[in-house]
């Protein structure tokens, strides 16, 4: 994780006028600043800034100030997030580029070469979004039928196991699809379901989203509702609620803004 | 309709001690005209079908292995506001 610690020397700087936190709190930093030891630095800054779970490593600009020289070493997943229309921006320019991507050309691979394809996106999509990836896998979900103009059925998953691993499951019959419609749900459906991981880093490993009051919305949804089930509480509630509403906005958001553009 | 039976029932399903009383509340405010239907349901454990908008309310709970209540409330949604009800159900579950 913190194996890039290469090409250091702008890291030694003088940032000793920058404190406004007391000075021993950062010296504490400084300490893993120059030298840089990148294991100690999250440690220590989550030390002074409390919070369970920690925050973005740069939410204060003071110490955000002093870490700056480091921030290329440290994993993206310690820093604050780009805001979503910048991360919707980017991942439309990503989409744009990918060679694969496009219909006629996903139509042209096989089961493999897709699931390979979306793992490659999602990788990349974690990079923007500041969280780690998750496995992509297919798996038998279930039937889906195209219903009233719309697609019926259970699209995808993203599940955490007791382990803390994380994965989302693709249902097979979308991805081994060529059917249009079928492949625009594929890709909605890596989008939404990278969004539910967005949100499981945010609420439970590091609060990099830079919408504070969104992840207050998303933790209540789930500590004081809980996750509303479809099977036990039907589509109203499961539509509704803040997790799901701001997954589905953000992948129709990204989409909206891909097709525009190709 | 009692609101204690009604989430005692839930709860016989395996519903989740916080979300219970959530749902028997939003059952007791169903339409008059799925009511008759809740109300078999928790007398006798009949489980009728219904039809609006094009979606049969046996089929929406077997293809989506919902339980009856669910299924019910989903009916209401299509009947009280069927344009947001179809968009969401043709979005399917993600």
């Amino acid at each position: 994780m913190f194996d890039n610690i290469e090409n250091t020397s702008s890291v030694c700087k003088d940032t000793s006028s920058l404190s406004e936190r007391t000075q021993v709190e950062l010296d504490y930093i400084r300490e893993c600043v120059c030298p840089p030891k990148p294991e100690e630095l999250a440690a220590r800054i989550d030390d002074i800034q409390g919070g369970a779970p920690p925050k973005a490593l740069d939410s204060d600009p003071k110490i955000a100030a002093i870490i700056e020289p480091l921030k290329d070493i440290l994993p993206k997943e310690y820093f604050e997030a780009p805001s979503d229309i910048e991360q919707v921006d980017t991942i439309v320019e990503l989409l744009s580029n990918t060679e694969g991507i496009k219909l006629q050309d996903w139509q042209k691979l096989s089961l493999d070469q897709r699931v390979d394809l979306l793992n490659r996106l999602e990788k990349q999509i974690a990079e923007i979004e500041h969280r780690p990836a998750c496995p992509i896998r297919t798996k038998d979900l279930g039937n889906i039928s195209e219903q009233n103009g719309g697609l019926t059925g259970l699209m995808g998953e993203h599940i955490t196991t007791a382990f803390g691993q994380e994965y989302i499951y693709l249902n097979s019959e979308l991805v081994k699809s060529n059917n249009p419609v079928f492949y625009d749900m594929v890709l909605e459906t890596l989008l939404h379901e990278g969004r539910h991981s967005y949100q499981t880093y945010n609420l439970e490993q590091r609060e990099t989203h830079t919408s504070p009051g969104d992840i207050t919305n998303w933790r209540i949804n789930l500590d004081h509702y809980g996750y509303q089930n479809p099977q036990l509480c039907g589509f109203k509630s499961y539509w509704l609620q803040p997790i799901e509403a701001d997954a589905r906005k953000f992948a129709e958001d990204v989409l909206t803004a891909y097709k525009q553009r190709i | 309709m009692n609101k204690e039976i009604l989430v005692d029932k839930l709860l016989s399903l395996n519903y989740p001690v916080i979300q219970a009383p959530q749902v028997a509340d939003e059952l007791l405010t169903i339409d008059d005209s799925l009511a008759q239907l809740l109300k078999n349901w928790i007398d006798k454990s009949v489980e009728a079908d219904v039809n609006i908008e094009g979606f049969s309310l046996l089929d929406l709970k077997n293809k989506y292995n919902m339980t009856y209540p669910a299924a019910l409330l989903t009916m209401d949604w299509l009947l009280k506001e069927p344009q947001i009800a179809l968009k969401a159900i043709t979005h399917g579950i993600m």
